[in-house]
């Protein structure tokens, strides 16, 4: 009978935290920082807003970026989420982001996975982001300054060898 | 029953562990800026350190720093609850907005709020403050740190009078003199 109830005390303390999200709709918006000038850190915001099929008051999400989980963090007012990195005092290139979002179960899986060593892809996630990030710039590739040293430097080239020839 | 008083020891002090099992969180706001300038992206992160030795549950962050009067939120929330923060590790937020006016501004610090451990009270905690910050204004943003392309540009077409009309004009004579040598 004691057994019976500590079954079913586990049975609903997983339907409590174990929620998970069936047929999810996601509207998802990204932000990653490109300008050089104002910062040399990068910040990158994914934010999405999530519709289920199923009741999910209590969903936790979790997010894989390149290897790497993070915790996704709720609005809250509403069913609106946002996962949020930096990378600090590094020049960031080009790179394309496949952001994979998993619920309590999948990470689980995942965390199974990765520590037995194989490879994070196996695990389907409840829904992906992709978002391109366009890389840590600082506008125009050569300085006016240069432009401007470059051209004055060339009249100057043209004016001496007519000079020369002239008095040759 | 050495065996026995063991146990029970070892259960004690698991309990009294388990007691003492309370969650502490420090949080760290930090402006990821070199430059703050008016109608440019400004990046702030939030770092929620739990550094306590239990779980963090229903945790709160707001900050109302950011008055829509005096910037634009670009992209984030600043008002954002994760459920639980297992002790030992941390989270990033970050919130991307645009200042509206120059001038200083006081950076004020944001709240946490808390469950540290079952049954008790939310633990409320403050950031650091940040204080005042000079937000630069387009201006002279641009006059310090933009491209110059257009002042350039213009400095060159001034240029050009004085230096193509001399060019100009002994281009002609050469031409004119150098058709002489020939003939000769």
């Amino acid at each position: 009978m004691s057994s019976l109830k500590l079954f079913l005390c586990l049975f609903l303390a997983y339907c409590v935290n174990g929620q998970s999200c069936i047929q999810p709709s996601v509207s998802p918006s990204s932000y990653s920082s490109t300008n050089q000038k104002l910062s040399k850190s990068t910040a990158f915001v994914v934010e999405f807003s999530l519709k289920c099929a199923s009741k999910t008051d209590n969903l936790q999400l979790y997010a894989d970026i390149d290897g790497v989980q993070f915790p996704v963090t709720k609005s809250s007012e509403s069913e609106h989420y946002q996962v949020s990195w930096t990378v600090k005092d590094k020049k960031t290139v080009a790179h394309n982001f496949d952001v994979r979002f998993f619920d309590e179960e999948g990470y689980n899986n995942l965390r199974k996975v990765i520590r037995s060593g194989q490879s994070p892809e196996s695990i389907k996630p409840l829904f992906n982001v992709d978002f391109q990030h366009p890389g840590l710039s600082s506008g125009f590739w050569i300085k006016a300054e240069f432009l401007g040293l470059a051209v004055a430097v060339l009249v100057l080239y043209v004016v001496c060898r007519e000079r020369s020839q002239i008095i040759s | 029953m050495k065996l026995y008083l063991g146990i029970v020891l070892l259960l004690l002090t698991a309990f009294a562990k388990g007691d003492d099992e309370k969650a502490k969180i420090i949080l760290v706001k930090r402006i990821l800026n070199d430059i703050i300038t008016e109608r440019n992206d400004l990046a702030i992160e939030y770092n929620l350190y739990n550094i306590g030795d239990g779980v963090a549950t229903d945790v709160e962050l707001a900050d109302s720093s950011f008055h829509e009067s005096d910037f634009e939120l670009i992209s984030g929330m600043t008002s954002v609850k994760w459920s639980r923060i297992n002790a030992g590790s941390n989270v990033t937020h970050a919130v991307v907005v645009q200042p509206l006016r120059a001038g200083d501004f006081n950076f004020t610090s944001a709240v946490v709020q808390y469950v540290s451990e079952k049954g008790v009270d939310v633990t409320f905690g403050y950031s650091n403050e940040i204080g005042e910050q000079e937000i630069l204004s387009l201006k002279e943003y641009n006059r310090l740190h933009a491209s110059h392309m257009m002042e350039w540009g213009l400095f060159a077409l001034w240029c050009m009078p004085s230096i193509d009309v001399p060019l100009l004009l002994y281009y002609l004579s050469k031409r004119k003199y150098s058709k002489k040598v020939k003939k000769n």
